[in-house]
C-alpha cells in the first residue's frame, strides 16, 4: 500500500531528527490550536459542531483541554522512558547499563468519535516517538483528524508526511502488517474486530468498555460538588469512557444525597442553556425514555428536564450499579459510608476506570487503594474528569512506555 | 360503561374522544400510580379537554405498580413474558373481569384473519390455558378457538413444540387451516424441518418478538421459511398486541391487500416524538402509543417501547428498539445489561 510505503519513508527521515526539535515543532501545533483566531481551529470548530452535533461552547471548552496535553509530552517521555533523550542515543542506567528506546515505527490508531480532538495525543506521540501514524477516525466524527494532520503539515512538512488520517473496513487487515504498535478505542466489539487482525508480534494496545462513577463524600456533599458533577455529566454528553455514569453520595452531610441529586439537576439545567446536549438517535433517545420511565415507578426520586430529555438525575436511597443510557442521565446513590461503594461496584471490577472523587484528601488514599485493587485506574477531582494531565496512564498503562521498545548494553561485569 | 363498550365492540357507533375522555376520569379517579402518574405531568381529567392530551402510560409501569381500574379484587392477571434483559421483573395486566376481553377479541379477529370464513381448523402452536393461566396469549387464543374454532388442538407443551404430531395433523388436514403462535414457535417449526403442502387458504398468525431466544429471524425470511415449509399458499399475518392490551392490531392483507396494520374502532395507534413525547407526521418514526378502550379495568393510554410509523392507510412496527449504544469506549447501559444478562 503506497500510503504505508510513504509513512515508512517519511519515518525513515523522521528518525534522524532530535526528539527536542520534534518537540518544539508540536509546541507550535500547539500554540496554533489554542489560539482560538487561527483559521484551522475555527474550521475545526465549525466541522465539529456539524458533524457531532455538540455545544460550540463546550467544543471549545474540549479543545483546549486536549490540546493542552500535547504540550506536556515531553515530561510524559521522561516519566515513562526515564528520560526523553533516551529516543536520541544511549542513556545511562542503573547498574552500568546503558540503553535506548526506539518508538513503534508505525503506529496504527483506529478512533472513536466519542470526544473530539482526543486523536491528536495519540498522533503527537507517535511523532514524538519518531514514529509515523496511520489514523483512522470514527464515522461519526471523521473532522478532526484529518484537520490536526493538516495543522501539523502547515507547521513542519516532514511531521505532516509522517501523518496519514484514512478510513478502512473493521475486516481489512492491510494496515497493520507493517505496523509496530496498533492502538484501538471503542466497544469491545471493535477492540476485538481489529485485535484479529493484528499480526502477532505487533504491539496491540485495546481500549475497550469501560465504566467510570463519582464518590461524594459527606464533607463535599454541596451545591458546588453537584455543579462540578453536572459538568463531567454534560462534557461530550457524557460520551467518554470517564465520564460518570453514577455518583454515589454519602449520607451526613450538608446536602443530603436526595437535595445533592436535586442540586446536581438544576446544574444541568444551567448547562444546558450554556452547552445544551447534542441532538438524539433515535435509539439514544427511546433509551433515554426507557430509563426515565423505569425511574419513576422504581427509583426515590427523578429530577428531569420538562418537555425534552435534555438532562435527567435519577436517585435512590439504596447503592445499586447501573451504567447510564448516556447522553447526561445520571443515578444517584446514597451510600452511608463511602467505603461502602467498594462492595457495590466490586462485580464490575473489570470494566472501573476514572473515579471522580470529591471530599477530604485523607479518606481517598484509603479508598483508591481498594479500587485500585479492584481495577480502577484513576481518581481525580469531580468536574476534572475530560482533563487528565499528560501523564496519564489511560487504562492503567504508560502511554509512552507501552509504545518503545528497547535496547540495553550490559557492561563487561568486573575482570 | 361495561354495557357502553360490548355496544361498541358489536358495531354501535360512538365518539372516541368522549369515550375516551370518560375512561381517563375513571382511570385517573380509580387507578392511583396512574393519578400520580398524570399529576406530575400536570394533566388530570379538570384540565384535558382533546383526548389526545392525554398522558400515556410507560407499559413499564406494569412490572412495578398494580396497574388496575376495576372495583373490588380483580377476578384475573395476566402476566408479561421475560425480555431480552433476563431476570427482570415481570408485568401484571389485571382484569377485574374477563367479559370485555373476550368481547372485543372476537369482532377483530373475523375482520383481520377470517375475513372470508366462518370456522376453520385452528391449531395453536402455545400451550393450552390451563398449562399456562397467565399467558394472555394462550387465553387469547383459546377464546378465537372456541368462537371460530372448526377444531381445536395445541402443540405445545411443557417439552416444547410437539413437532411429529403438529406435521401428523397438516397432513391430514383436507381444506385450509389456521396456524396461530408466536414467531419464535414458528422459527422452531420451520428449524425442525417439517414439509407440508397446505391447501390454498390456509394462513399463519403469528405475534411477538424474539425476546431474546437462541435465533432472530427477520419478518420477511420467517414467511419466506414458513412458507418453505407449508407450501406457497399459506398467508402468513402479524398480529401487533401485548399482554398490556385488551385489543390486538393486525396485518391488513386479507381486508386490504396491504401488510400495514389495522386495528378496531377503539383503538388508536399514535407515534410520538421520544424526546418530546409530540405526534410525529405520518411517515416519521416514534414510539408507539396506543389508547386502547378496551383497557376499561387497566389504564387505556399506553406507551409502548417499540417504534413505528403510521402511514395513511395503516402503520408498520419496526421492532422493538435494539437499544442505544455508546459512541466510544464508554458502555451505555442496554449494552451493558445485554452482556451481563441482569
Amino acid at each position: 500500500m503506497k500510503v504505508i510505503d510513504d509513512l515508512l519513508a517519511a519515518q525513515a527521515e523522521l528518525s534522524r531528527r532530535p526528539v527536542e526539535a520534534i518537540l518544539a515543532a508540536l509546541d507550535r501545533v500547539a500554540a496554533r490550536w489554542l489560539d482560538h483566531a487561527d483559521p484551522i481551529r475555527r474550521e475545526a470548530e465549525a466541522r465539529l459542531a456539524e458533524t457531532t452535533g455538540l455545544a460550540p461552547a463546550m467544543l471549545r471548552r474540549g479543545l483546549d483541554e486536549t490540546i493542552t496535553r500535547l504540550r506536556g509530552i515531553g515530561e510524559l517521555l521522561d516519566q515513562d522512558l526515564g528520560s526523553r533523550y533516551a529516543l536520541d542515543g544511549f542513556v545511562q542506567r542503573a547498574r552500568g547499563v546503558r540503553s535506548r528506546a526506539f518508538g513503534p515505527g508505525l503506529l496504527v490508531a483506529v478512533f472513536s468519535g466519542n470526544v473530539p480532538g482526543i486523536s491528536s495525543f495519540d498522533m503527537a506521540l507517535a511523532l514524538a516517538l519518531k514514529s509515523a501514524c496511520l489514523a483512522r477516525p470514527a464515522r461519526e466524527e471523521p473532522a478532526f483528524a484529518p484537520l490536526f494532520a493538516r495543522s501539523v503539515a502547515e507547521v513542519d512538512p516532514l511531521l505532516g508526511r509522517c501523518l496519514a488520517v484514512q478510513r478502512w473496513s473493521y475486516d481489512e487487515d492491510w494496515p497493520y502488517a507493517r505496523a509496530g504498535a496498533v492502538v484501538v478505542y471503542g466497544s469491545d466489539r471493535s477492540v476485538e474486530a481489529v485485535r484479529r487482525l493484528v499480526p502477532g508480534g505487533v504491539r496491540f494496545l485495546g481500549h475497550g468498555h469501560k465504566i467510570s462513577f463519582a464518590l461524594v463524600a459527606r464533607e463535599a456533599a454541596v451545591a458546588e460538588t453537584a455543579r462540578r458533577l453536572a459538568l463531567d455529566v454534560a462534557m461530550y454528553d457524557q460520551q467518554g469512557c470517564v465520564s460518570p455514569h453514577m455518583a454515589f453520595v454519602e449520607r451526613g452531610g450538608p446536602l443530603s444525597p436526595l437535595a445533592f441529586a436535586e442540586a446536581c439537576g438544576d446544574a444541568l439545567a444551567e448547562l444546558e442553556r450554556e452547552m445544551p446536549r447534542s441532538r438524539l438517535s433515535q435509539e439514544e433517545a427511546l433509551a433515554l425514555r426507557s430509563a426515565r420511565d423505569e425511574a419513576e415507578f422504581d427509583a426515590d426520586a427523578v429530577f428531569g428536564s420538562q418537555g425534552n430529555l435534555a438532562w435527567t438525575v435519577i436517585h435512590y436511597e439504596a447503592p445499586a450499579f447501573m451504567p447510564s443510557p448516556l447522553n447526561r442521565l445520571i443515578r444517584t446513590y446514597a451510600v452511608d459510608e463511602i467505603g461502602d461503594v467498594v462492595e457495590v461496584v466490586s462485580p464490575y471490577r473489570s470494566y472501573l476506570q476514572t473515579v471522580a472523587y470529591a471530599g477530604p484528601a485523607d479518606r481517598r488514599e484509603e479508598l483508591a487503594g481498594r479500587l485500585g485493587a479492584l481495577g480502577a485506574t484513576r481518581v481525580c477531582p469531580l468536574g476534572m474528569v475530560q482533563q487528565p494531565g499528560p501523564l496519564w496512564r489511560h487504562d492503567g498503562r504508560p502511554a509512552a512506555g507501552d509504545l518503545v521498545r528497547w535496547i540495553d548494553i550490559e557492561e563487561p561485569s568486573g575482570p | 360503561m361495561e354495557e357502553e363498550l360490548l355496544r361498541i365492540f358489536a358495531g354501535a357507533p360512538f365518539s372516541f374522544e368522549d369515550v375516551a375522555l370518560r375512561i381517563f376520569a375513571r382511570q385517573y379517579e380509580r387507578c392511583l400510580p396512574y393519578r400520580r402518574f398524570c399529576d406530575r405531568r400536570g394533566k388530570s381529567p379538570a384540565q384535558v379537554t382533546d383526548w389526545r392530551e392525554i398522558p400515556h402510560l410507560p407499559v413499564t409501569a406494569f412490572k412495578h405498580a398494580r396497574i388496575y381500574s376495576g372495583q373490588g379484587e380483580p377476578a384475573h392477571y395476566f402476566q408479561t413474558s421475560g425480555t431480552t434483559q433476563g431476570q427482570e421483573r415481570r408485568g401484571r395486566h389485571y382484569f377485574e373481569k374477563l367479559d370485555l376481553y373476550a368481547a372485543c377479541s372476537r369482532p377483530i379477529f373475523k375482520r383481520f384473519i377470517l375475513p372470508d370464513r366462518e370456522r376453520i381448523p385452528m391449531l395453536m402452536l402455545a400451550q393450552p390455558p390451563a398449562a399456562n393461566p397467565h399467558s394472555s396469549l394462550s387465553w387469547y387464543f383459546d377464546q378465537q378457538a372456541q368462537a371460530f374454532g372448526e377444531s381445536a388442538a395445541w402443540f405445545v407443551d411443557e417439552h416444547g413444540l410437539k413437532v411429529a404430531e403438529l406435521e401428523a395433523a397438516l397432513k391430514a388436514a383436507e381444506g385450509p387451516v389456521l396456524l396461530l403462535g408466536t414467531a419464535f414457535a414458528f422459527v422452531h417449526m420451520v428449524d425442525s424441518g417439517l414439509s407440508v403442502r397446505l391447501a390454498p387458504g390456509s394462513r399463519v398468525m403469528e405475534t411477538g418478538g424474539f425476546k431474546g431466544k437462541s435465533r432472530e429471524v427477520g419478518r420477511d425470511e420467517l414467511y419466506r421459511l414458513i412458507q418453505g415449509a407449508l407450501g406457497p399458499d399459506v398467508v402468513c399475518l402479524n398480529q401487533y398486541g401485548m399482554t398490556e392490551m385488551s385489543s390486538n392490531c393486525y396485518d391488513q392483507t386479507l381486508v386490504k391487500g396491504s401488510s400495514r396494520k389495522g386495528g378496531p374502532a377503539w383503538v388508536r395507534v399514535r407515534m410520538l416524538d421520544p424526546e418530546t413525547l409530540e405526534e410525529v407526521p405520518h411517515g416519521t418514526p416514534g414510539i408507539v402509543a396506543v389508547t386502547d378502550l378496551a383497557n376499561l379495568y387497566s389504564c387505556a393510554f399506553l406507551l409502548t417501547q417499540d417504534i413505528g410509523v403510521a402511514y395513511e392507510d395503516g402503520f408498520e412496527v419496526l421492532g422493538r428498539a435494539p437499544g442505544s449504544e455508546a459512541r466510544g469506549c464508554s458502555i451505555a447501559m442496554d449494552e451493558f445489561l445485554q452482556v451481563n444478562r441482569l
